[in-house]
């Protein structure tokens, strides 16, 4: 939104912001600051095993953010998103135990395959009004998985490939808090480059297309051309993502990436909110904590013990009564709900609006 | 010989499941990706009704089958009404939930063990020897007779029904359907009706004749590139598509890699996109140029 | 005899900011033609849609006014519930189903509270007044020429038992010869079925020459109403819709638009 806009505080009064903003412009900045400062202090402060859970959170962001790209604005499905994670671990975990490649070349190989995939599976269905990149990414999910597991079958690693930690010189990335700062700098890259996208004419084209298709076209934006270059920008985001699970872990195997993953970055979406960057990342958020509170709270019952075994299935659940949840209740999401307050003025009054 | 029942009962196990996805694609363009688990969930509720009606076979299945369409016409009327008249994108991440929901209540009431709907009523799947020497089993024989009988039907009711015409109609012009006076609603709760019903009707019979594990979902999405070869509104097509699927399967199996037997259909799915996406009798959709 | 349908000073917006028809009130009885004129984009076709539901899938609605049929307000209902009360509208564009033939489309609409025996004699009725659809039973919506699909969508509303008809737009694309013949047909609705019609169009001359009473739209307003035969005589219908001499005699477009802009047309 521009400088320059009116709006109506939550006192009914109209304030022109120019005036305000110019003297005021730091304010901005604030919540970022805090958050920031919030971030790196918790790295100090928390045990290692919320600071993974952090990393976890980062990580799915960046997935989450890829896919809101690709769903909250240019208006395509894709329940791929585990393939294409998995695309880019077996990248790394290949060139790694082939070559032994180092990072600097496995990070951006695996985000180059997963542009080649986005490309492969995005062309054909893309060119096609309708939601036929969903079926696309299905095919995508299941080639992946046999090819990652074809190859596991073929080098004989029964349970999976192991994968040496990252190194610059002599300093290895593998403690949690190393791996804090770095998937949280991941992250915020990812916003950024989303960010900036979305700001740009391809994004601007994005919100033309997903608002009203028939008008885009008119306007002389090349529909199938967008919507592919939204689909690999998006899938190449994944697979770095898939890579640096792969360092994450020091493992890849076929069985850590089903299609319960791509259903999971579908319900963040849902659940933050499509159409905003704030969304996908309160989204990851939400999901990525969810199995943990559901399996604290299972801890409280009497008889916790008895159903350990259901947490997987009451996961499932969960996560598809949230998800339906909101798409019948809420469908602004999570940022829905966050606007919706801050308009009742129950937070400080913010000046950002995106 | 064997290769060729093999094909035949694989191929009407795609395509009852497959014309599920054709009947709600037709009358409202929605993709119901969780055909896979109403599947499933007519084989659990099979396995429940068995145990309350021992012994008595034909009152479990008829339950069964009741008790399932009536969740699919629930379904419609609690989840997918409410998404009618809003975008399809949001119709379809809708579905999506619904598998993911359904599938945990399913392992929840039922556990995740493999079971047997047969047991308790006294069902139990023999082989019969076909001319030739090929062995097929009762209830995949009864697969292929159920396929014909539901395709069948439906071609009937479809082509000379006064409701099934209506339902044809809807699926052209939903706006005209409804100013002709038809209910659009009811419409769909009919489509959703007898997409559960085909779906759980292959679900039973799979579970009869193999036994019911919680990964019986993942064959409802692998009779969806049948839909999409045949053309995701045209049954005929969908029949057409689910023999074309099988037979690679199948074959690729046989001679290449049985690792393949999961990829087959999806790779079949791909090669249709690229070379003919709206499917051997489908509507033709316009293409964009990239 | 109180009216079949009455719309009061009804105003229709669009997106919740552009207003497509600003004030509109007229009246149509059972047995009657009644006919709305004026240019494109007068609110003609708005109308039609304010009165059977159509308007939320452009995202319309109707924000003042009613809409009263047979004493009940009507406005702002779906298509479906304001087709089941017998309100049957023949669109511009999309009358018929493309992919069904001629008889498959008659056996589509659903009549409500109509017997088998009555439906069955309503459709032997339109193939009466429509024999050519006969000899097309077979043939499939979309390979109908213009005609054609004019007379199916008017028999298809007529099966459907309709208390009031709303034909949008009948003459486009018609040749004169089959517009006469048409415009016959829609005569003999009004005398033997005695409903209400209300008729939208642009050409003039045709619709007024079966109308019972007529009003022309400017601008989403009505501008002038009366008798058929006033209108046709009146200056400035003669001007702008005839374009023959009225008595000033000939006026140049622009003196004619200079008129209108000063208001000569606010009836």
């Amino acid at each position: 939104m521009s400088d320059n806009s009116l709006t109506t505080s939550s006192s009914g009064h109209r304030i022109h912001h120019q005036g305000h903003v110019r003297s005021l412009r730091w304010t901005r900045w604030v919540p970022f600051g805090l958050l920031t400062l919030g971030l790196v202090s918790f790295a100090f402060v928390g045990s290692p095993f919320t600071l993974d859970l952090a990393s976890q959170v980062f990580l799915a962001s960046i997935g989450s953010l890829s896919l809101m790209l690709l769903t909250g604005f240019a208006g395509q499905i894709s329940i791929g998103h585990a393939g294409l994670i998995a695309a880019g671990a077996y990248v790394v975990g290949i060139m790694s135990r082939e070559w032994h490649a180092p990072f600097w070349l496995t990070l951006p190989a695996a985000t180059i395959s997963g542009g080649v995939l986005g490309t492969i599976f995005g062309l054909p269905s893309l060119r096609l009004r309708g939601l036929y990149l969903a079926v696309s990414t299905l095919a995508l999910h299941f080639i992946v998985i046999y090819a990652g597991g074809e190859y596991e079958a073929w080098r004989g690693y029964a349970t999976g490939i192991t994968i040496d930690s990252p190194k610059i010189g002599e300093w290895e990335i593998s403690s949690e808090l190393a791996w804090y700062f770095v998937l949280l700098g991941a992250a915020f890259m990812t916003l950024t480059i989303c960010w900036n996208l979305l700001r740009s004419r391809t994004g601007r084209a994005w919100g033309a297309i997903r608002t009203r298709e028939t008008v885009a076209e008119a306007l002389g934006i090349n529909i199938a051309r967008y919507k592919l270059l939204a689909f690999v920008i998006s899938s190449s985001i994944t697979a770095a993502a898939g890579a640096l699970f792969a360092y994450n872990r020091n493992f890849v195997s076929v069985e850590a990436f089903s299609l319960y993953l791509s259903i999971q970055y579908v319900a963040m979406i849902i659940i933050g909110g499509m159409g905003s960057l704030l969304g996908a990342i309160l989204g990851a958020v939400f999901v990525t904590l969810l199995p943990y509170a559901i399996e604290g709270t299972v801890g409280l019952l009497p008889h916790a013990e008895r159903y350990v075994n259901e947490l997987s299935a009451l996961n499932y659940s969960a996560f598809g009564l949230v998800t339906i949840a909101f798409l019948l209740f809420e469908p602004r999401g999570l940022v829905g709900i966050w606007r919706r307050l801050q308009a009742k003025g129950m937070s400080w009054p913010s000046w950002n609006t995106h | 010989m064997q290769l060729i029942v093999n094909i035949l009962v694989l191929a009407s196990i795609y395509a009852l499941i497959a014309c599920g996805y054709v009947l709600i694609y037709r009358v409202s363009r929605v993709m119901n990706l969780a055909q896979g688990e109403l599947m499933m969930l007519g084989a659990y509720l099979l396995l429940t009704t068995g145990s309350v009606f021992r012994g008595n076979a034909i009152l479990a299945v008829a339950a069964a089958v009741v008790l399932s369409t009536c969740c699919g016409i629930l379904v419609y009327i609690f989840l997918m009404r409410k998404m009618t008249g809003g975008s399809v994108l949001a119709a379809v991440l809708a579905t999506i939930a619904l598998g993911i929901l359904l599938r945990g209540f399913m392992i929840l009431i039922w556990s995740a063990q493999q079971q047997y709907p047969g047991q308790p009523i006294a069902l139990v799947s023999t082989a019969i020897i076909l001319p030739g020497g090929a062995r097929i089993s009762t209830f995949a024989a009864a697969l292929v007779a159920v396929n014909a009988l539901a395709y069948g039907s439906l071609f009937v009711f479809l082509r000379f029904g006064r409701w099934g015409l209506r339902m044809r109609a809807a699926g052209q012009n939903p706006l005209l359907a409804a100013q002709r006076g038809i209910k659009l609603h009811g419409i769909y709760a009919l489509a959703w009706a007898l997409s559960t019903l085909t779906g759980s009707l292959a679900g039973m019979l799979l579970a009869l004749d193999s036994g019911l594990t919680a990964n019986m979902a993942v064959l409802g999405l692998k009779a969806f590139p049948a839909a999409l070869v045949g053309g995701l509104d045209s049954l005929l097509g969908t029949l057409i598509g689910a023999l074309i699927v099988a037979a690679a399967e199948v074959l690729s199996i046989q001679y290449i890699d049985p690792l393949l037997s999961d990829v087959m259909p999806f790779l079949v799915l791909l090669a249709t996109l690229i070379v003919r996406p709206w499917g051997l009798l489908g509507t033709r959709e316009e293409l964009d140029r990239v | 005899m109180s009216a079949l349908l009455s719309v009061e000073g009804i105003q229709v917006i669009y997106q919740r900011a552009i207003v497509g028809v600003h004030d509109v009130s007229f009246k149509a009885q059972a047995g009657q033609i009644i006919v709305l004129l004026g240019a494109n984009g007068a609110g003609k076709t708005t109308t039609l849609r304010a009165i059977t539901g159509f308007l939320g899938l452009d995202d319309a609605k109707v924000g003042q006014g009613h809409i009263l049929f047979d004493g009940t307000r009507i406005e702002n209902l779906p298509p479906y519930e304001t087709a089941r009360g017998g309100i049957i509208l023949v669109p511009e564009r999309e009358k018929v189903f493309p992919n069904l033939t001629v008889s498959e489309n008659l056996a589509v609409p659903v009549a409500y509270r109509v017997t088998r025996s009555e439906r069955m004699h309503r459709e032997d009725l339109v193939y009466e007044m429509f024999p050519r659809l006969a000899v097309l039973r077979r043939r499939v919506g979309g390979l109908l020429s213009g005609g054609e699909r004019q007379m199916l969508g008017l028999a298809c509303a007529l099966v459907s038992h309709p208390q009031l008809l709303l034909i949008d737009e009948l003459s486009l694309g018609l040749a004169p010869i089959v517009l006469e013949a048409l415009m016959q047909q829609i005569v003999r609705i009004r005398d033997e079925l005695g409903i209400g019609i209300v008729m939208v169009e642009q050409n003039a001359v045709a619709a007024l020459a079966i109308a019972d009473y007529a009003y022309v739209l400017e601008n989403g307003r009505i501008a002038i109403e009366g008798l058929p035969q006033d209108l046709r005589k009146g200056d400035q219908m003669q001007q702008s819709y005839f374009g023959g001499s009225g008595a000033s005699g000939q006026r140049s477009y622009r003196d004619l638009k200079r008129d209108a802009r000063q208001g000569l047309f606010d009836g």
